[in-house]
């Protein structure tokens, strides 16, 4: 079948038509800051540096828009990227990366906003293609498709902030793809190592992966260690470097996920996001050797995170490919979904940045920025933490909910 | 409803639903708008005591009220005073502000607002920074291409129409001012969109 054919009779071809318009229509309008930050550091690869750990660290001058906090391989992929980007955006693209937070005043600002969010663009669409792989049933692969390209996760995080969190994402969901679908386990490790060497949670599947897909004892212990060794292999020249270790090692995730705890004394607490995950992981190994499994613990791992944690936005896209996957197939996860939703985006807009609410909206009106958070806003109706909380907690509790279907309620008989 | 119009109902619902809000947003809550742009950065330069540095623009709009600066303050290391003043074109002193190094990051932007000049349309003005304080450590002030001060200023908006046109022309040209970019995506929303229309239509 000619190429052409093969794009015409493409399962889904409309969805994935309209997700592009809506990208087109939304992208060059709408900023945030942290992509720029990542490509202006992005920009030091085209120049040779290599450890831009190191560099940032002796080149203070250049720490304007603040350190490089994700592992190696991010910096070499937006690296190899950023010669194109750069030739497309034209020659003060260099300069407006180096600007500050607000430069959205700018000729060609409209040109580099849209530029800037291909790459997490092209993940998603990556993303949909697998779901399109995973879901032989054709109403599934729809409402699959229509979940992850429509849903207000991806709307916000990737067509209006630009985050890349997609892109580790797509290889969370590779990994299921290689180890469930193709049942190649050894593939599908190497992909979450490959996917933790860009942002390192995708690691914390790789236990599941194992325990799960391991005949035995022996080809788990591998797949761990095949699956860890792409982050060992990018990570290793750098950990002699203390700026590595500050900046990456200890993440914000590794630091957030420690942080709620159950004080039991003298000094103690009982780490309550890791209780979690540890009884999730006994019990797929209680459950070893049902591969089907493995979408529910890959969406229960990211679930739990942020259930108890104080997330960054983005962080929610590491779910969303899973959630597609289970919503598709059952129509009763669409109440706590949505439920889910609502709290995730009470939480977000309510953090005390400007940036994640009216400061998006900046490139229309520069003079948006002037205006306080809206926390700041509603601070005259509402006490802002406590309907904060509330907002974490109605996620917190769907969340939860939604792990419990999926992996012990009767969804999990229909996967 | 077909599976294969809903996602293009999608699409166009949500995107006409986002720019819409975003532009509601912008008309109702901005009260300051962008009137000159000169923001554009090429180096940071030091400037010492006695030698001010200055840029002169000419406002589009009435009712000036903001003037915003580019500085760099390496370790936020200096912490002396420095001055800001505005100047019509006849040399008159219009606005003067003095603030200090604690007000400078490394970089930041500092916000110099005003009461509302009126008539300030068609005038020209002169802004001025210099540093006031001895033996304090070197700090950066944004300079642009020409070697003038990197700058944004804002006027105050006089009323919701003024407004609502003010963004609307504002925003036709930033996206006429870069033509390629906006042919280009053009062409791709019109291919696009098209399609959609086609599909929709076809299942009416």
């Amino acid at each position: 079948m000619s190429i052409i054919k093969k794009i015409v009779v493409f399962p889904c071809l409309q969805i994935f038509l309209a997700a592009a318009l809506l990208r087109i229509i939304l992208a060059p309008f709408f900023f945030h800051p942290d992509i720029k930050t990542i490509f202006y550091i992005s920009q030091f690869f085209a120049n040779g540096v290599i450890n831009i750990y190191e560099y940032l660290a002796q080149n203070p001058e250049k720490l304007i828009l603040g350190p490089f906090v994700y592992p190696p391989l991010a910096y070499f992929f937006f690296g190899s990227i950023f010669p194109l980007i750069r030739a497309l955006a034209g020659p003060a693209f260099g300069q407006w990366l180096a600007m500050g937070n607000e430069a959205v005043a700018v000729p060609h600002i409209f040109r580099y906003l849209f530029l800037i969010k291909l790459l997490p663009f092209a993940f998603e669409f990556l993303v949909g293609g697998l779901l399109v792989k995973i879901l032989k049933n054709s109403r599934e692969r729809q409402l699959a498709l229509l979940f992850w390209f429509f849903n207000p996760v991806n709307i916000y995080a990737v067509i209006l902030m630009g985050q890349f969190d997609v892109v580790p994402a797509f290889f969370t969901l590779l990994a299921l793809y290689w180890a469930v679908g193709q049942k190649k386990p050894l593939w599908g490790a190497v992909a979450l190592g490959i996917g933790g060497a860009m942002k390192s949670y995708p690691l914390l599947f790789l236990p599941f992966l194992a325990i799960v897909c391991g005949r035995d004892w022996r080809q788990q212990i591998k797949l761990f260690i095949l699956g860890v060794a792409p982050y060992v292999i990018f990570t290793l020249p750098f950990v002699t470097s203390p700026s590595f270790r500050a900046d990456t090692l200890i993440s914000g995730l590794s630091q957030r996920m420690f942080l709620l705890g159950l004080d039991i004394g003298f000094g103690e607490r009982i780490l309550v996001v890791l209780l979690a995950l540890v009884i999730l992981f006994l019990l797929a190994a209680w459950r070893s050797g049902s591969k089907q499994d493995l979408a529910a613990y890959f969406l229960a791992v990211p679930l739990f995170l942020l259930a108890g944690s104080h997330f960054h936005p983005q962080w929610l896209i590491w779910a969303m490919p899973f959630l597609a996957i289970f919503i598709a197939k059952e129509n009763k996860l669409f109440l706590p979904v949505v439920i889910l939703l609502m709290g995730w985006l009470g939480t977000i807009l309510l953090f005390d940045d400007k940036f994640l609410a009216l400061g998006l909206l900046s490139p229309l009106d520069p003079g948006i920025l002037f205006l306080p958070p809206l926390r700041e806003l509603l601070s005259k109706i509402f006490q802002p933490s406590l309907l904060q909380s509330i907002f974490h907690t109605l996620f917190s509790a769907s969340a939860i909910w939604i792990v419990c279907l999926v992996v012990a309620g009767k969804q999990h008989e229909r996967i | 409803m077909s599976e294969s119009r809903l996602p293009w109902y999608l699409s166009f619902a949500l995107g006409v639903l986002f720019i819409f809000l975003s532009l509601l947003a912008a008309w109702l809550g901005v009260r300051n708008r962008l009137d000159t742009d000169q923001s554009f950065r090429d180096a940071f330069v030091s400037f010492s005591p006695g030698k001010p540095l200055t840029q002169t623009f000419t406002a589009r709009h009435d009712f000036i009220n903001i003037v915003i600066l580019q500085f760099k303050n390496p370790g936020l290391a200096n912490r002396g005073e420095f001055r800001f003043s505005l100047k019509s074109e006849e040399g008159v002193l219009l606005v003067e502000r003095s603030f200090s190094g604690y007000n400078i990051g490394d970089p930041s932007l500092v916000r110099f607002q005003f009461d509302p000049i009126p008539a300030s349309r068609g005038e020209r003005f002169a802004i001025a920074v210099e540093a006031v304080s001895l033996n304090e450590p070197p700090i950066g002030v944004g300079i642009g291409r020409t070697g003038g001060l990197s700058f944004s200023a804002y006027y105050r908006t006089a009323d919701k129409k003024a407004g609502l046109a003010d963004l609307l022309n504002n925003l036709t040209q930033k996206l006429l001012g870069d033509k390629i970019f906006f042919a280009l995506w053009a062409l791709a929303l019109f291919l696009l969109a098209g399609q959609g229309v086609k599909v929709i239509r076809r299942k009416l």
